[in-house]
């Protein structure tokens, strides 16, 4: 890309290049680090519209499979801000942007939320509230949904996305992330469930990949154990009624998933079905 | 005498050849036109007429040559060789006896050769008069020639200047004082039997200088013309020496009818190198070079003008060269009055001027300020003429950095900062004409795509000093490697040594000494900010955001050495 063309946008009337940017930034990642390298402090006022224009052009493009890894070009902006923008401008954007998500983008409310906070430059303080916002849109959003609003914020082919909304990649420090244990979103098991039996596909191996013990996950290999306390947490009576349903999940029927996954939904389905013989 | 001698020879062929060969040429047009009285008279006086023509066009005699008494041209001997043949047979009765041409036709024949001879010089000369008329009217009015300054060229005028590779031939082209510096020369010149090497490096200008000296001449009306003289790819010296004497011989032709030296050159060379050829059975074998040499002097008075030679270009000829043998030529040079010359050389020229020449001139050199002033002028050109684009660096303003740079040199000395270096490099004319002239084309293709300051620099580099910017083509990614790595990771064993090699390639491409190696230095060093390692220069660059440095350095270089916008990294 001509640098005059980038320029051009760049050090135009603002806001209403924005979009132009933004589709240049996602269209070609040369255009991407001719932006990265002639960033400075007159677009510093450029660049959250600029992500935010890139996260709804991901959500229109992608749709529930939404993420940022989808476009490289976005991770040039968002070192550009990152460095140059305080975090107290950064905050109420980045939860109006999680908020954005919900319903129907999980996978990329995921994604932003690790890029800008699953990092160790952030404190438990600066990820509470952002937290507790997307926590609480979660909860009002979802509450009344039917179950097919539910199917649909998830994505069939990344099981993970259930996972890292209510324990973050930062599971296994759980003391610096606020609202990150299975009791703060066990109000979401019932709905689930409920919805699983909708949409089995995209739900189940997401329930499934939640309830593994983090021992286990821990493993290199792929091992499963069901964690008692989630589903307890989550499930409370209807826990075996989840173990069975993990038993009749044919994992074969999930084709859209990578061989990681089929292995974790095979290996609790093993686990399911020893509790099961174990419990008759 | 000779004019006789030829006269007499004429007339012997006039009497006695001429009815044989009219009778020969007679029978074929008879038979050519069937005995037809009106096509024969047409036919003949036709032919006539065009061998007449293309004989005179071929030895192009000109009125202006004519100096009737001294040196009478040769149409003069064929005029008195009819003359004498319509005289011989009432001389002498044996001679009337054979068959020969009727004197009163001999007669008829001198006054209509006299004729057709003056009539068609002074055609000839009427219309060089009318077109030198038509010039001086079309050109524009300057009744007083004087040289150029910055201030009263045009953008358009200036564009012009440097986009001309050939010398220039005005006072009106002249930017850096030659114009003044002819008037000194000519002075010289002036007193007779002066002799002047003029020094000036490859591209200074010396053929510049020559034609200005020739026009400085012409408007004061000097006793001077010149013969100049290219030494440029003879690979013997006796080939030079012909050269210089056959220009020298046919621009005195332009003047005077040159027939008694016009074998000159083959004399000269011929008595000089101890050969006899045929052509010395016509001459007096017995002169030396310097007798031969000598026989221009009465031409030359008879003119009265002093011929000067101009030798240019001794420097560039080829390996088996021998100078000293055009040297010798021009000592002799000073034995024959009213010849004078110019050896015009390069200061790296190994030669004895002293001994050769009465004086030695140096060429004036660009003043620092005026290649300033023009760099400045052009870059602001080029930055109005594409006036959306946004440029990122700040431009430099050459022409204070120049002024400033003694104040600078007190407060950081041997501190250089790149403006002073690239007009350093700059002060070439042939050097500021092309990098110039490089600078505008490749912006119209990289405008706003790379620092124009770094373009400048690149231009200058490139021109000014070749060898060394091909060093950086050739080593380019090493020199962005070793460039970039910072003071924490310099400990690097890799990059050490990766240092040490590219600073010995470039000692071996300053060791060959084809340019001023601080000034690139310098360039080279603001140009890639962290190659200090490449040498002792102290500089404080500063880096351009669309200059080959930071995370885009490779793609800038290549834009900056490619002159093109897509690169491929």
């Amino acid at each position: 890309m001509r640098d005059q063309t980038m320029l051009r946008l760049m050090r135009g009337s603002s806001q209403d290049k924005v979009p132009q940017l933004a589709n240049e930034i996602i269209a070609s990642e040369s255009a991407a680090g001719v932006f990265e390298y002639f960033a400075d402090r007159t677009t510093a006022t450029l660049l959250l519209p600029i992500l935010s224009h890139i996260h709804g052009e991901l959500r229109r493009r992608h749709g529930v499979a939404a993420d940022l890894k989808q476009n490289e070009g976005v991770f040039a902006v968002w070192r550009v801000a990152r460095a140059s923008i305080d975090w107290h401008v950064i905050e109420p954007w980045l939860i109006d942007e999680l908020l954005n998500c919900i319903p129907g983008y999980l996978r990329l409310l995921n994604s932003v939320y690790y890029f800008w906070l699953a990092t160790e430059e952030h404190t438990r303080q600066q990820r509470e509230p952002v937290r507790r916002a997307v926590l609480d849109a979660c909860k009002t959003r979802f509450a009344d949904a039917n179950a097919g609003t539910l199917c649909d914020s998830f994505d069939p082919s990344f099981p993970w996305v259930l996972f890292h909304l209510v324990f973050t990649t930062d599971f296994e420090q759980p003391e610096l992330v606020p609202y990150g244990s299975a009791s703060d979103w066990a109000w979401l098991g019932p709905l689930l469930l409920r919805a699983a039996r909708v949409c089995p596909l995209t739900l189940m191996p997401q329930l499934i990949i939640a309830a593994n013990d983090f021992d286990t996950r821990r493993r290199t290999v792929i091992a499963y154990r069901f964690n008692d306390q989630f589903l307890r947490e989550w499930f409370g009576e209807k826990a075996s009624e989840f173990i069975g349903m993990v038993r009749g999940f044919d994992a074969d029927d999930a084709q859209q998933l990578d061989a990681n996954a089929i292995g974790y939904i095979r290996a609790a389905k093993a686990d399911a079905e020893e509790r099961l013989s174990t419990s008759t | 005498m000779r004019i006789l001698l030829f006269a007499f020879i004429g007339s012997i062929f006039a009497l006695y050849v001429s009815p044989v060969t009219t009778h020969w040429s007679a029978a074929r047009l008879e038979d050519a036109t069937q005995h037809n009285l009106i096509s024969l008279c047409v036919l003949s006086g036709l032919l006539c007429l065009a061998c007449l023509s293309l004989i005179h066009g071929f030895a192009r005699f000109r009125l202006q040559q004519a100096r009737w008494l001294t040196y009478p041209p040769l149409p003069v001997a064929v005029v008195i060789a009819f003359l004498l043949a319509a005289i011989w047979p009432s001389l002498a009765g044996w001679i009337a006896a054979i068959p020969h041409i009727e004197p009163s036709i001999a007669i008829m024949i001198a006054i209509g050769y006299g004729l057709y001879w003056v009539l068609s010089a002074s055609a000839v000369a009427a219309v060089h008069a009318l077109r030198r008329h038509v010039e001086s009217v079309d050109a524009p009015d300057t009744p007083t020639e004087s040289r150029a300054t910055l201030e009263a060229l045009t953008d358009e005028q200036l564009s012009a200047w440097f986009a001309r590779e050939q010398p220039i031939s005005s006072p009106r082209e002249d930017l850096f004082g030659f114009w003044e510096f002819a008037e000194t020369v000519l002075q010289k010149l002036w007193r007779e039997g002066n002799t002047i090497a003029l020094q000036g490096g490859f591209g200074a200008g010396k053929t510049s200088f020559i034609r200005l000296l020739e026009h400085r001449a012409a408007q004061r009306r000097a006793p001077l013309y010149f013969a100049r003289v290219s030494c440029w790819g003879f690979e013997e010296a006796i080939a030079a020496q012909k050269s210089v004497l056959s220009t020298l011989v046919k621009s005195t032709n332009e003047r005077v009818e040159c027939l008694s030296i016009r074998q000159l050159p083959q004399e000269y060379v011929s008595v000089a190198s101890k050969r006899l050829e045929w052509l010395s059975l016509f001459s007096s074998s017995d002169e030396t070079p310097v007798e031969q040499l000598q026989r221009l002097s009465p031409i030359l008075t008879a003119i009265g003008r002093r011929v000067v030679v101009v030798v240019e270009d001794v420097d560039r000829a080829g390996q088996k060269f021998d100078i000293s043998t055009v040297f010798a030529l021009l000592a002799q040079f000073r034995e024959v009055r009213n010849l004078a010359f110019i050896l015009t050389i390069s200061p790296h020229q190994v030669a004895d001027f002293a001994r050769l020449c009465e004086f030695t001139e140096f060429l004036p050199v660009p003043a620092a300020s005026t290649v300033a002033i023009l760099c400045q002028r052009i870059r602001d050109r080029l930055i109005k003429s594409f006036p959306d684009d946004i440029l990122v660096d700040k431009v430099q303003d050459l022409v204070n950095a120049e002024r400033i740079e003694s104040i600078a040199a007190l407060m950081m000395p041997g501190v250089k900062d790149w403006p002073t270096a690239v007009i350093q490099l700059l002060r070439v004319p042939r050097f500021l004409k092309r990098a110039l002239r490089r600078f505008s084309e490749a912006w119209n293709t990289l405008h706003g795509e790379v620092s124009i300051d770094a373009l400048l620099m690149t231009c200058a580099l490139r021109e000014a000093a070749p060898s060394a910017f091909s060093f950086l083509q050739a080593e380019l990614d090493d020199v962005l490697t070793a460039a970039s790595q910072t003071s924490h990771q310099s400990n690097n064993e890799h990059i050490n040594k990766l240092r040490e090699e590219l600073k010995e390639s470039w000692q071996n491409v300053v060791n060959k000494k084809e340019f001023d190696a601080r000034p690139v230095e310098v360039v080279i060093q603001h140009l890639f900010p962290g190659t200090s390692f490449l040498s002792k220069s102290h500089v404080i660059p500063t880096a351009l955001k669309q200059g080959p440095s930071g995370s885009r350095a490779k793609t800038y270089a290549l834009r900056l050495f490619t002159e093109r916008v897509e690169v491929t990294e």
